[in-house]
Order: C-alpha cells, then sequence, then structure tokens
C-alpha cells in the first residue's frame, strides 16, 4: 500500500522534474573556465565503484552554485546530460545507462554556474562494477540520544531507487522501542527483532510463521541483543548485556556506553532452549557472537573484567572463537584468540565474518564496545586465508567507521560513518573484488541530495536484504499486545 | 433586497466580532500559548521535508497546518493566524449549515464549533492541522452538495473518502457525517450514499492503519492528539442534524430569537473562557518563552509577579535569579520543587513537557554534552519530533563546541526556514569569544549526576559563578548540608567578601549541628543581624514544637524554614 503510494510519488515527482527541466530553458555553458581539479560534490561520488542496479547517484555542488550542467558518459555507450541548480537523475536512463556500461566505466563532467561564470572540471569516473548487489538494506533509524525513547523504527530501503518503508515503527506499539534486527544473512524469511517496553518480546520469524519470544531464563537475562543466525537456521547467537551510558563532561569526546556485565548464549530455534555454555558466561564481558559461514564456530568479542565505570578506559575487547557443533548444540572446552587487539591497546567491535569465510571485517577503536561514539573508530579486515590483517585505509575516514554487514555474495559491505557531520550516522557502501581489492565507498544514493538535510535520526545497524521485508504486522501488534509469549527453557 | 442586505450586515457585524475577539484573545491573554506551539515544531522549505508529511494520513492537514504554525513565531502573528483561521472556518461552517436549511440566525449558530475550536486551542497538543482538516472536510461537502443527484458525481464523492483521509485524516469523519445527514435530508428516495460513505469512513482508518503503522486510536484521529479534539467537528455536524430536525430554526431573525441565540452564545463563550484560560501554563509558557528569546527584562518582570508552583516554573526562576547573580540570596523567596527546579530531570517518568525545556540550563552552565543530549531528547520526545528551538540550540551547542559541521547541519535547516534563517547567518557571524566557553577538563559521569557535572564547571572554569551557584544550592535543596558546606569551603569560602542570605542561613545550621568552636564560626564573617535572627529562629522554632505555622509567620522565606519543614518527594 505505501510502496505503491510511495512509487506513484516518485512517479510523480520525476513527471515533474522532467516538466521542470523541460519548461525551464538549457542554457549552452559560455566563455567556460576551465580548472585541473575535480568538482567538490556531495555526496561524493568521484571515483567510486557502484553495483549497476544502483539508484541514480544525485548529487549537488558543495557551495551555492546558480545552475549545475553534468554530462555522464559510458565507456560502452550511451549518455546522460542533465542541468540544474542539483544533479538530478531521471531514473530511466540512469538504469540503461548502467545497464550499457556493466564492467564498465562512466566519466562524468560537471560545469558550475557560480555568480553568473561556468567553471568546468576535471572529468571524474565512476566504475560500475560486474558484480551485482542484494536488493535492499533493513536499518534502523534513532536519534543519537538513545536512553530513553520516542519515535524510531526498522525500515528498508530497495537500492534499485529510493523507496524505503517502515518494517515497524515503535509508535505502532506505544512506548516500546525497536532494536536488534537480525536475518539468516540475507534472507529475509528468518528474522529476530527485540521490542523492548511494557509489551516487549524477541519477535521470531521463520517462514511464515512469526512468535513471539520471551527468551529470560533462571541463567539470562532475557535481553537478547545483537543477534546473529546460525548459517542452519537452527540457531541464534545473541548477548546479554547489561548496558549504561555516561557522559563526558569535555567537548572532545561525548557519549560512552558500556556494558557492566554481558554474556553469550545460543537459542536452540528447534527445540526452544536457550543454550549458555559457562566460557561464554565468564567473569569478563563477552559481547557480538557471529557464527562462522560453515557454523563450526563461534566467533566473540572478550574483554577482561574491570570496574565500571571508574575503569571503562580499561576494557579491551579481544576476538576470540569457540567450536561449536550444531547437531548436538555443544561448545567445545576452549576457546581461541583470534586477535589480541588489547595488547595494541585497542578493542575490537562487531565482527562480521564474510559468508563465504574468507575474511572477517571488524570495527577497532581504542577502547570498549561501542565504537559508534569513538572517532577514531575503523574498519579493518582479517583475511582468514592468509592471516593478512589490515587497517580499510579505502573506505575508513577521520571519523567514526563502525557497523559494518556483507552482501550475501561477498562483493559488496556496508558501513555506518559519522564523516558528514561528526554526529549522525550515513550508510556507505563499498566493493570488494576476489583479489580483496577494496574501492573507494559511495554514500547510499539520496533523492534529493540537497545541502538542506532535515533528518534527525541516524542510520544504525545497517543489513543487506536479498527480498523485501514480510512481516504480518497485525499479527505481531496482537501477539505483543496480547502478552502470549513462547517462554524459552 | 433589504432583507439581504440586513443578513449581509449580521454576518458581517459576527464575523467582525469573532475576529476581533479571537485576536484581543490570544494577543493578549494567550499569546505564549502560541509561541509554544511554533517553538514544538519545524517547517522547513525543502522537497524532502514536504514528502515526509505523506508518511502518515491528513498529509495536506499537517503541512498546512505547519506551515501556518510557522507565523506563529511573530509577535502578535500567531493572533492573527488564529483569528483568520477562525473566520474562514466561520464561513465554511455558516454555508455548510445554511445547506442543511438554517435559517438566518446561521451567522451566530456557526458560531458553536468555532467556539468550541477556540477552548481546544488554548491547549499545547492542540495544532492547526486539527482546523485545517476541518475545513478541508467542510470544503469537501460544500463541493459534494453542489452535484445534485447525479449517481456517478454521488460515486465519486464515496471514493473521495479515502483520498479525504490521506490529505485531511480523521476531518473525513465530518465529511461522513455531514453526507449521512445531507442524504437523509435532502434525498429521502435515496439514503445509500449516506450509509454508504458513513460504512467507508468508519472502515477505512482499520485497513489502512497497518500501511500507516498507527495504532486504532492514532488512525481514527489523526491529526488530532486525543478524542477531546474531534469536539469541533462532531458540534458542526450536530448542529447540522439539529437544523435538520428542527427545521423551525429556519425562521427569520426577530428580537426574540436573536436574543435566545445571544444568551445562549454568550453563556457558551463564558463557560468555554473560563475554562480555557489557563493563567498558570500560560505563565510558564511565558518564562519558558521569554527565556529562549533572551529577553532578560522580561522574564525579572514576570518572576517579580510570583510563579506558580510547578518545577518548569521554578526552573526558569533560578536560571532568572542565577543570570542576576541572587540566587544564594532570593532562592528560599518563590516555589522550590527540590532540586528538580534547579535541573528538570530526563528520565521515562519525565513529561515530554519537562524534557523539552532540560537543555536550557545545561546551556547556560556551559555543560555542552548535557545540553545537547537533552535537546535531542527535548526535539525527539515532542510531539512532532521536529522543533525549532531544540534545531537553534543544537546549532548553539555545536558552535560552542567548536564543531562547525555538526553545526551547519542545524544553520542549514534553519536558512531554510521563513523566521529563523536571520537567526542561523547571526550565529555564523558570531565570534567564539562570545559563546559559553566549554570545559577542559575531562570526566564521565551519569546523566543525573548533577554534583559530579557542576564540580568539572567550577574546576575548569573558577570564574563560572552560575555553576558554582547551582552546586550550592542543589546541595541545599536536598537538604545536603556537609556537601554543601564542604563545596563552600573549597570553592567559595576564601574568594568571597559577602556571603549570599541563604548560603549564610544553611552554613549557620551546618555550624550549629556541628557545635563549632569560636574560630571557626568567626572565619566566615556573618552578618551579625542574620547570626541573631538565627537565634530567634531556633528558640521560635523549639518553642513551636514541630508546628510549622508560627515559625512561617515570623520567618516565611528562610532555608531554615525549608530545611525543617519541606518534605522530599521520592523520584
Amino acid at each position: 500500500m505505501k510502496n505503491i503510494r510511495i512509487n506513484i510519488l516518485a512517479l510523480g515527482i520525476t513527471l515533474l522534474h522532467g516538466l521542470f527541466l523541460f519548461s525551464s530553458c538549457r542554457e549552452i555553458p559560455v566563455n567556460v573556465h576551465e580548472v585541473g581539479e575535480s568538482p567538490a560534490i556531495y555526496p561524493d561520488y568521484t571515483e567510486v565503484t557502484i553495483p549497476s542496479s544502483i539508484a541514480p547517484l544525485n548529487f549537488t555542488y558543495a557551495t551555492e552554485t546558480e545552475r549545475m550542467d553534468v554530462m555522464f558518459r559510458g565507456s560502452e555507450g550511451g549518455e546522460i546530460s542533465i542541468q540544474g541548480k542539483e544533479a538530478v537523475i531521471p531514473p530511466g536512463k540512469w538504469k540503461k545507462l548502467l545497464d550499457e556500461n556493466r564492467g564498465g566505466r562512466l566519466e562524468v563532467t560537471v560545469a558550475v554556474k557560480q555568480n553568473g561564470r561556468w567553471t568546468r572540471y576535471l572529468p571524474f569516473r565512476i566504475y560500475v562494477s560486474e558484480y551485482p548487489i542484494d536488493y535492499g538494506l533493513a536499518y534502523r533509524l534513532v536519534a543519537p540520544g538513545y536512553e530513553i525513547y520516542s519515535r524510531m523504527g526498522i525500515y528498508e530501503r530497495n537500492l534499485s531507487d529510493f523507496t524505503q518503508r517502515a518494517i515497524l515503527e515503535n509508535t505502532f506499539i506505544p512506548g516500546s522501542c525497536v532494536n536488534c534486527h537480525s536475518f539468516r544473512e540475507t534472507d529475509t524469511e528468518s528474522l529476530s527483532l527485540h521490542v523492548r517496553g511494557q509489551h516487549g518480546g524477541t519477535v521470531l520469524k521463520v517462514g511464515g510463521e512469526t512468535n513471539i519470544l520471551d527468551l529470560k531464563t533462571p541463567e539470562t537475562a532475557g535481553r537478547g541483543v545483537y543477534p546473529y543466525w546460525h548459517p542452519s537456521g537452527k540457531y541464534i547467537a545473541y548477548s546479554q548485556n547489561d548496558t549504561r551510558q555516561v557522559f563526558h563532561a569535555s567537548n572532545d569526546k561525548r557519549v560512552e556506553v558500556f556494558d557492566f556485565s554481558s554474556d553469550v548464549t545460543v537459542y536452540d530455534v528447534a527445540n526452544n532452549r536457550m543454550l549458555t555454555p559457562p566460557s561464554l558466561s565468564t567473569n569478563g564481558f563477552e559481547t557480538f557472537p557471529v557464527f562462522s559461514p560453515d557454523g563450526e564456530s563461534l566467533y566473540f568479542c572478550l574483554a577482561d573484567f574491570h570496574r565500571l565505570p571508574a575503569e571503562y578506559a580499561k576494557v579491551r575487547y579481544n576476538l576470540c572463537r569457540i567450536a561449536f557443533d550444531a547437531e548436538t548444540g555443544r561448545f567445545g572446552e576452549k576457546v581461541d584468540t583470534l586477535i589480541r587487539a588489547s595488547e595494541m591497546e585497542k578493542s575490537i567491535s562487531f565482527p562480521r565474518p564474510s559468508y563465504d569465510g574468507r575474511y572477517i571485517m571488524y570495527t577497532l577503536s581504542d577502547y570498549g564496545n561501542f565504537s559508534i561514539w569513538h572517532k577514531e573508530a575503523d574498519l579493518w579486515l582479517l583475511d582468514l586465508q592468509t592471516g593478512k590483517n589490515r587497517l580499510l585505509d579505502e573506505v575508513n575516514s577521520a571519523d567514526t567507521e563502525s557497523y559494518h554487514s556483507w552482501s550475501s555474495n561477498n562483493r559488496w559491505f556496508v558501513f555506518s560513518s559519522r564523516r558528514d557531520d561528526g554526529l549522525y550516522t550515513r550508510l556507505y557502501l563499498a566493493s570488494i573484488d576476489e583479489e580483496g581489492n577494496v574501492s573507494k565507498p559511495f554514500m547510499l544514493p539520496q533523492q534529493t541530495p540537497g545541502r538542506y538535510d532535515p533528518s534527525f535520526y541516524s542510520y544504525n545497524i545497517p543489513e543487506f536484504i536479498s527480498a523485501p521485508v514480510k512481516l504480518d504486522v497485525r499479527k505481531i501488534e496482537k501477539q505483543l499486545l496480547s502478552g502470549e509469549r513462547t517462554k524459552a527453557n | 433586497m433589504r432583507t439581504d442586505a440586513k443578513d449581509m450586515t449580521f454576518s458581517l457585524a459576527v464575523a467582525a466580532f469573532l475576529v476581533a475577539a479571537s485576536f484581543l484573545f490570544f494577543l493578549l491573554v494567550h499569546p505564549y500559548h502560541l509561541f509554544f506551539k511554533e517553538q514544538i515544531r519545524l517547517f522547513i522549505y525543502t522537497f524532502e521535508y514536504t514528502l515526509s508529511y505523506l508518511d502518515k494520513p491528513g498529509a495536506l492537514s499537517c503541512f498546512t497546518g505547519d506551515f501556518l504554525t510557522q507565523f506563529l513565531y511573530l509577535r502578535g502573528g500567531g493572533a492573527v493566524v488564529v483569528s483568520l483561521l477562525f473566520l474562514v472556518e466561520w464561513i465554511v461552517a455558516t454555508r455548510v449549515l445554511r445547506r442543511f436549511g438554517c435559517g438566518m440566525m446561521t451567522p451566530l449558530q456557526a458560531l458553536i464549533p468555532i467556539i468550541a475550536e477556540w477552548f481546544f486551542f488554548s491547549r499545547i497538543s492542540y495544532t492547526p492541522a486539527t482546523s485545517v482538516s476541518l475545513i478541508l472536510a467542510s470544503l469537501c461537502f460544500l463541493a459534494y452538495s453542489a452535484t445534485g443527484r447525479k449517481p456517478v458525481l454521488m460515486i465519486a464523492g464515496v471514493l473521495f473518502v479515502p483520498l479525504l483521509y490521506c490529505l485531511a485524516g480523521a476531518g473525513m469523519f465530518l465529511l461522513a457525517l455531514l453526507v449521512f445527514f445531507y442524504e437523509i435530508y435532502k434525498r429521502r428516495g435515496m439514503l445509500w450514499p449516506g450509509f454508504l460513505i458513513i460504512l467507508i469512513a468508519g472502515a477505512y482508518p482499520l485497513l489502512v492503519r497497518h500501511a500507516y503503522l498507527l495504532t486504532a486510536g492514532q488512525a481514527y484521529l489523526y491529526p488530532s492528539a486525543g478524542w477531546q479534539y474531534a469536539v469541533p467537528g462532531m458540534v458542526m455536524a450536530g448542529l447540522a442534524g439539529v437544523s435538520m430536525c428542527f427545521p423551525k430554526l429556519k425562521h427569520r431573525v426577530t428580537l426574540r430569537t436573536f436574543t435566545f441565540h445571544l444568551l445562549a452564545l454568550s453563556v457558551v463563550f463564558i463557560v468555554s473562557l473560563v475554562y480555557t484560560v489557563d493563567r498558570e501554563t500560560e505563565h510558564i509558557l511565558a518564562l519558558a518563552s521569554e527565556s529562549y528569546f533572551g529577553d532578560r527584562d522580561r522574564v525579572h518582570r514576570l518572576t517579580e509577579k510570583g510563579i506558580p508552583p510547578h518545577p518548569v516554573a521554578a526552573y526558569y526562576t533560578n536560571i532568572a535569579m542565577s543570570q542576576r547573580g541572587e540566587l544564594g540570596d532570593r532562592l528560599m523567596e518563590y516555589y522550590q520543587p527540590g532540586a528538580s527546579g534547579l535541573f528538570l530531570p530526563v528520565n521515562p517518568n519525565t513529561t515530554w513537557f519537562n524534557i523539552f525545556f532540560s537543555s536550557d540550563v545545561h546551556y547556560y552552565l556551559g555543560d555542552m554534552n548535557m545540553a545537547q543530549h537533552s535537546a535531542m531528547l527535548g526535539m525527539i520526545f515532542s510531539p512532532a519530533h521536529r522543533s525549532s528551538r531544540m534545531v537553534k540550540r543544537l546549532a548553539e551547542v555545536n558552535l560552542a563546541l567548536g564543531d562547525s559541521t555538526a553545526a551547519e547541519k542545524y544553520l542549514r535547516m534553519l536558512d531554510a526556514t521563513l523566521f529563523h534563517r536571520k537567526w542561523a547567518a547571526r550565529m555564523r557571524e558570531t565570534t567564539t569569544g562570545k559563546r559559553p566557553q566549554p570545559v577542559t577538563i575531562d570526566t564521565i559521569r551519569r546523566a543525573e549526576d548533577y554534583p559530579a557535572a557542576l564540580k568539572v564547571l567550577v574546576k575548569s572554569d573558577s570564574d563560572n559563578r552560575a555553576a558554582l551557584d547551582y552546586l550550592l544550592c542543589y546541595h541545599l535543596l536536598n537538604k545536603d548540608i556537609p556537601s554543601f558546606r564542604s563545596a563552600f569551603d573549597t570553592y567559595y569560602k576564601e574568594k568571597a567578601a559577602y556571603i549570599p542570605r541563604v548560603y549564610g542561613e544553611a552554613l549557620l545550621v551546618s555550624l550549629a549541628a556541628g557545635k563549632a568552636s569560636e574560630k571557626e564560626f568567626k572565619s566566615y564573617k556573618f552578618d551579625t543581624r542574620l547570626v541573631k535572627e538565627f537565634g530567634e529562629y531556633t528558640a521560635l522554632y523549639e518553642k513551636a514544637d514541630g508546628m510549622l505555622d508560627p515559625v512561617r509567620e515570623r520567618f516565611p522565606s528562610t532555608y531554615w524554614l525549608y530545611y525543617h519543614f519541606a518534605r522530599m518527594k521520592e523520584e
């Protein structure tokens, strides 16, 4: 229903825009001043690599302009010429141009009219990858100060256009908070979603069946944070975090979030039981559990115990692994440490293995596990084949890079970054080829790329999805409000 | 001809009365309610922002309502907007009632839904979007009723209901009721369109609410925030129904009917006014708004009038006293709800109203991280989740922090508004030295650990007298005399040539309780009159044996009274 409405609207906008372009006389740039530098466009789409199905990369100039004249020329043929205050690309022409130039590149020439004078910049390239990308992204939109909540939601975005659809908003169940959504890889038929508040519970969707779980057992607090599905779909790993938020007094840091306690547990979907191995509930802090793609290991982050909040800056997480037998639900005896970040006075968060098992991408910051508020937080890549562990210079910025996830074919990854304004996280996508070469990232395409960004929400927990999320909202509302829960054993 | 002229004169007189009365009311009696409505909303002239209105029903009502709300920022602008809105609504209501055969008294009868609207307009949660929704629905009815007996047009009218829900939201029900009555009244042989439209209107919100992600209640009320706000629409539909059932109301103006209508209306109007005027909230909003506008003289005048017993009123009075350097002297001269009059708590039990204002004191004291946190929560918790006042605060905070990139995000947003763009331009020009200075010492603390935050501010800048006063007063209002004494001795004693009265009173309590030596006593350089009064108070307190009245009568505004008799409430 909403999709249809938005599509009709998008069509209307495009038509109106086309009408506007048609009606406003096209101006032929004359007396053009040529400069030998790249144009300062926003978002920065210069020299990026994109999938051929991506939505138009609309952009604007970084400073106020009277007019922009933009020409896209494909290396394999085709071109688009547009003119206006912003570069808003007709979707149909864009799709055709990308289809024609898959594996090739676009050369983009930008001329800008400012103070009545035209300036033409050096052309830049946009590389069109041969690797396909998934249908879309699912993410949470939440205001940066999250301690208590008012309005937030989980949304999905079609990567081929600009359609954003709400999967669930917390205003639908007043007084609730929706968080920690997870799919089995990118399969939207297997979903875990935690709802906090008076009518809280863990929404579990497997195929067409939706159930509300109460994960609280005598051994666990039932918080169900950072879920991650076993590749078989038989288990979901959760961490049980007792999270607190505190504030810095000085201006260079703002917020600090840490766990007073945290353990890792695994939910056995078929037998409705919580597995709480002692090796994952130690005196230390265990968090961010993720299964290996072969399902035989569980990766997680582990930090030594420290008194909190006094020693918050001493809490540093290492990347660890423990064997897991999916047939019996048993864990190995030994915990291996893959990366001992604490020895470098660093801390690991959000380890995410690629689905082919070759890499683990993670976030590295100075301490703690809430890297989103750490400006120094960067993405790192561990190659499990070669053992090479490297900083992803190609995608990192001076500001925070944090949560990330892989596409189903492991050739794309999405991550959240605060590089735009230092406060609100935006989503960036980048490509990685068979040799591990990573491309320059590009911002999730924006329909109106203007400088007036009216959003008060950060993009949070982005996950690739292979298809739209089909959630029976009526049923979930009824189940949540009824108070009926499937209690885990 | 002469009758038409009389009707016209009568209508003009009623319209003039309505406009003048509502204009004066909202200009003189309730101006701050209107200022506040603007502060809790934001209207940006961007395409993407406009599109966001389509996420919920009543898109056109909400868009138009917010467009009108931006004019409430201007002094007198709110009164103009509201009176014009009432005028339009009255004209439309008059036309609607005439379709039901109302007679020459229609101009007076059409005032009844407007008075109901007036009553609710003075509530904070009522938005102009609801009025626009009713106007849109009434206009649709006028179009419908002009279609004659053509079935195609009637079907179009029936199909128009869902579209009206998208555009006007709950105003759709007014259309449904009016069509229902109209079909009974005019087209006795053909009732099905009326029933059909009622059925569609009743079912449609339930059918589409999941697509809009609304609860059933929200779906039936949107864009209104409460069932009571449906009253003006129901009154209008009810009047139409009554007119239909009592055709005698069609009579011409006679002295008897005119007098009857005038009396009835006067009663409704006076009763409404009595219940409408909320002087306490108006006073609180006046303090909050004038503080926001930076008019310290007006804030001072408002505090001198006496404040209502509300934490927000105490909060702004404390800020005003601190700005004048009088907090330590006059803390006990007005209502104090404990330490929550110094810092409005932000937790799940706090109302959005209190959260909205909570950033002001942090910004004033120079605690920028907390000011930002509170401002973000204030905005997200406000009814529309976007607020011009909070965007300004966020811009100010980030400028003070030296984070120009983050500040620009908010300033650019304000660039795209009608009335805040000049402010944004001014802020860009303001030099850093004129802004509150950020703290240089780092530590972490919980949001509600105010003493820790205040100590950092005082240590970071020994000239931050406001933070020191707040630290001392925080301990005093919590009756934590040992902490007060410790903070006073550490940060205040050596520097101060003069001990403010309330601090002196508290120190005397501390010294008396600790059986201080004469040397220790003399080190504080007390005013001898204060020491004498303390002796008199102690004697009276002991004599009164726990009775409040005799002590209050003699020492009404003293910390001693607060210390002995104020009851601390559990948070």
